[in-house]
């Protein structure tokens, strides 16, 4: 590289610094969640994300920063939810003693890693918000979820039906959260400020449906 | 040993020499109790007993990939029968299947065909029944949506026994609707149409059965004497299963199944009820 595009190079990157360092608000809160169902049990693998309703900056990190992992373990997908912001990347490990054809049907994003044997472990890069519903070919019953939001902003509920979104500065957000038995996304406005505040209760009225589950088959009698 | 016998041992050797890619042996195995109302298939109300019987079915498979959308299964099946009122019928088999499948797709909704050859050694308390089974089924399976299932199969059977009249061969039809109740449990109905033999006992003297039995014996099968009388008749039946999984892997299966043979006039119909728990390793 010559001496003048690489002092090119260092202005750029100084300058980018400076930007993320002025539109970086000088404290950002943590923003709690706690989803319930209609029977008040805990919502487990839903996606809350926040979408800015005023002026902020998102944080300066690009979305392929971070990479998640849904790997196959005993015959299932681990973890059964997976939020990424557009454009980062899943890694696939197969941590299984079997092989698998890990697929996704979805609009959002297509794609399919047959004969996918133990070991290997290749990555997909979602670029597209929407929800990617993820399955093996050969295992019926496997399935996960990606979803890809457009955001900084998002978390995962855990099995207590809470969820925490780090780093969020204040202002003003709609909050769109998802679930597989949710028949459409929930959204609400909620204001976040430095102040640490109580986490947000939420009730959502899921649908009927469950998880396809592995099940051996029933046979049937033979003739004497 | 029997051709297929021969060739289906050549495949197994065959693909284990081979390398190519296996997912693991996956043993699964099944216990089942069924009460018979009918085991003697009799027509004669005198004739007709009922009894308990028991089984075990171990069943180890291996799959191999060949393709993007092909698959081989190669199984090892082990199975007894006990009956505690009539150990006659107490027998056991050892045998292997083939089965190559082609799924039509990429999905949970695609359909797979498949073809099965299947080859057992059968040994039995009542020693003319021993011998030899083959087989060969298709099948065509389907998920429409996360709740129902079918599958279409078509199965042709053979089993060569030492005494003709324990011979048996059939072709049978079975479509098989399931359908998914709770995240748990399932129901299934299963209907099937069968062109083959049947053994059928009776008290002699019955000249309408011997009109229609080639082949029979003298056996004391229920502990009087008796005559087995093969007959090719035909079958149409209805089994109606409640599947229940305990965890991943276990499942308990209530099931009634309803069978109604007949080569005019003869005619018996039989009640089965079981239940049996399955637990894939």
């Amino acid at each position: 590289m010559s001496p003048s595009r690489c002092r090119t190079s260092s202005r750029i990157a100084f300058l980018a610094f400076l930007l993320a360092a002025a539109s970086t608000p000088a404290v950002a809160a943590d923003v709690a969640f706690k989803l319930v169902d209609q029977n008040k049990l805990p919502v487990a693998d839903a996606v809350i994300w926040l979408v800015a309703l005023d002026p902020v900056a998102a944080p300066f990190a690009p979305a392929t920063a971070k990479r998640s992992d849904i790997g196959q373990v005993a015959g299932q997908f681990e973890p059964f939810v997976t939020a990424v912001r557009a454009g980062a990347s899943v890694r696939f490990p197969n941590n299984d003693r079997v092989q698998h054809h890990v697929y996704s049907l979805s609009p959002a994003k297509k794609f399919e890693l047959p004969l996918h044997s133990p070991g290997k472990a290749d990555t997909i890069v979602f670029d597209k918000a929407g929800v990617v519903a993820v399955g093996c070919n050969i295992h019926d019953w496997m399935s996960a979820y990606v979803v890809v939001v457009d955001s900084a902003w998002f978390a995962v509920t855990v099995a207590d039906g809470g969820g925490k979104i780090p780093g969020v500065p204040p202002g003003r957000y709609r909050a769109e959260i998802w679930h597989p038995r949710l028949p459409a996304n929930d959204k609400r406005e909620v204001a976040v400020s430095e102040a640490a505040a109580a986490p947000v209760a939420v009730e959502l009225s899921l649908k009927a449906g469950f998880r396809a589950r592995r099940t051996p088959p029933a046979a049937g009698g033979g003739y004497k | 040993m029997p051709a297929s016998a021969r060739f289906l041992v050549a495949a197994v050797i065959a693909l284990v020499v081979s390398g190519v890619r296996a997912e693991g042996w996956a043993p699964s195995l099944m216990l089942t109790a069924a009460w018979h109302d009918n085991v003697s298939n009799a027509n004669a109300s005198a004739d007709r007993v009922g009894a308990l019987q028991t089984s075990a079915a171990l069943l180890l498979s291996e799959r191999y990939s060949i393709a993007r959308d092909d698959s081989l299964h190669v199984s090892a099946r082990f199975a007894g029968d006990w009956w505690e009122r009539y150990r006659a019928l107490n027998g056991a088999a050892a045998g292997a299947r083939v089965e190559w499948q082609h799924k039509l797709g990429l999905g949970a909704l695609a359909p797979i065909v498949s073809v099965e050859l299947a080859a057992d050694a059968v040994t039995a308390n009542e020693a003319g029944r021993r011998g030899t089974g083959k087989g060969v089924t298709l099948a065509l399976r389907k998920r429409f949506n996360d709740l129902w299932r079918v599958a279409l199969t078509q199965e042709f059977a053979r089993h060569d026994a030492r005494w003709a009249v324990f011979d048996r061969s059939g072709a049978e039809t079975a479509l098989e609707v399931g359908r998914d109740v709770t995240e748990f449990t399932r129901f299934a109905l299963r209907v099937n149409y069968r062109k083959g033999d049947v053994l059928s006992y009776g008290t002699p003297p019955r000249p309408d059965l011997v009109a229609l039995a080639p082949n029979r014996a003298d056996v004391e099968t229920f502990g009087r004497p008796m005559v087995a009388y093969s007959i090719d008749a035909r079958t149409v039946g209805a089994r109606a299963s409640y599947i229940s999984a305990l965890n991943e892997q276990s499942a308990v299966i209530l099931a009634y199944e309803w069978r109604d043979t007949e080569r005019s006039p003869f005619h018996y119909v039989n009640h089965l009820v079981s239940l049996a728990l399955s637990h894939q390793f």
